[in-house]
């Protein structure tokens, strides 16, 4: 209760006017994140990303689990999560809030695949940095969702390989963003 | 002293090989079994409530860990990778605890169901990934 509360305080401070009709989320989200090296590739995904898109303001935001991320090995799992690296236990979630900067471009009304900008702060490993990637808002029979690709650096948010396994993790990872959102639908 | 050095050499050969085999060995081990593994019963209203009211200290208890959670289920879903998920009530109106199944279980709205899961902690909902359904008659609350 006290949740629902808060949410819909923060939705009517983001949004200037609350149209519930201009609201979309998401609870299932997909990000998933692929290292590159000539040694050895990593990837992980997560699913349980939640999202809200504001399809008036532009306003949108990802908050994910960092122990929600699946690898292939569990080894693989264990060391992204340890202090040396991601430091799960210490910073459990990542998030991102920003704006959609050319919401005006997206026809919500017209099916079609909309090329936009997105801007805002990433939060991960308790750093914050300010992003400013591309990506594409696609609307199909009314529902509506999101992609992007872009590539971070792991220095930018403090994530330090240590020389030994430099060889297996890239210095660069790309992250690709896929939400399906659903309208949200307040229950009276 | 040939004879030294062989048998040197041939002690070092053996603690490579060895060596090798146990970082294959652990490098390759399996994701945990969460199927098999014991769990923590607790019901979707609880477990909601207690990450609510002190995020921190229900990681304590859950984060990481296999929960087996009983609860109403408010929809059923599909996400990008075909997996079923279902989310189970709990007194708030719009969140609960969102479980990602492992695999598919005919499961209806308005059902009561227990989920055995690993629980990587709170967003919105309370987040159980890796989930199967389980039968009532293997429950004990």
């Amino acid at each position: 209760m006290k949740k629902t509360v808060f949410f819909i305080a923060l939705l009517l401070l983001t949004a200037y006017s609350l149209h519930a009709q201009d609201l979309q989320l998401t609870r299932n989200g997909q990000i998933s994140f692929f290292s590159s090296t000539p040694v050895e590739d990593i990837k992980a995904s997560n699913n349980e990303v939640s999202s809200v898109l504001n399809t008036k303001t532009g306003s949108l935001q990802f908050v994910v689990l960092i122990k929600g991320f699946q690898f292939r090995k569990a080894a693989m799992q264990d060391h992204f999560n340890r202090k040396e690296y991601l430091d799960s236990d210490k910073f459990p979630k990542s998030e991102f809030k920003g704006t959609v900067s050319d919401i005006s471009k997206v026809n919500f009304k017209k099916d079609g695949t909309y090329p936009v900008t997105v801007e805002g702060n990433l939060t991960l490993h308790g750093v914050s940095n300010k992003i400013k990637v591309p990506g594409t808002i696609t609307v199909k029979a009314g529902k509506i969702s999101a992609a992007s690709k872009f590539t971070i650096k792991l220095a930018d948010y403090n994530i330090t390989v240590p020389a030994i396994v430099s060889s297996k993790i890239a210095e660069s990872v790309e992250i690709t963003v896929n939400c399906n959102y659903e309208p949200y639908q307040p229950k009276s | 002293m040939k004879q030294l050095k062989a048998i040197l050499i041939a002690l070092l050969f053996i603690a490579l090989l060895g060596g090798a085999y146990a970082w294959f060995f652990v490098w390759n081990k399996p994701q945990q079994n969460i199927k098999q593994a014991s769990a923590i019963s607790i019901n979707a209203t609880d477990l909601f409530n207690a990450y609510s009211l002190n995020e921190a200290e229900a990681n304590k208890t859950y984060i990481d860990k296999v929960v087996a959670v009983t609860g109403e289920v408010s929809n059923v879903g599909t996400n990008s990778e075909g997996k079923t998920v279902v989310l189970l009530k709990s007194d708030d109106l719009m969140f609960g605890v969102n479980c990602t199944l492992e695999e598919a279980a005919p499961i209806k709205n308005g059902e009561t169901i227990t989920l055995k899961g690993l629980c990587t902690g709170f967003l919105t909902d309370v987040v159980l990934i890796r989930c199967y359904k389980i039968d009532d008659a293997k429950v004990q609350l």
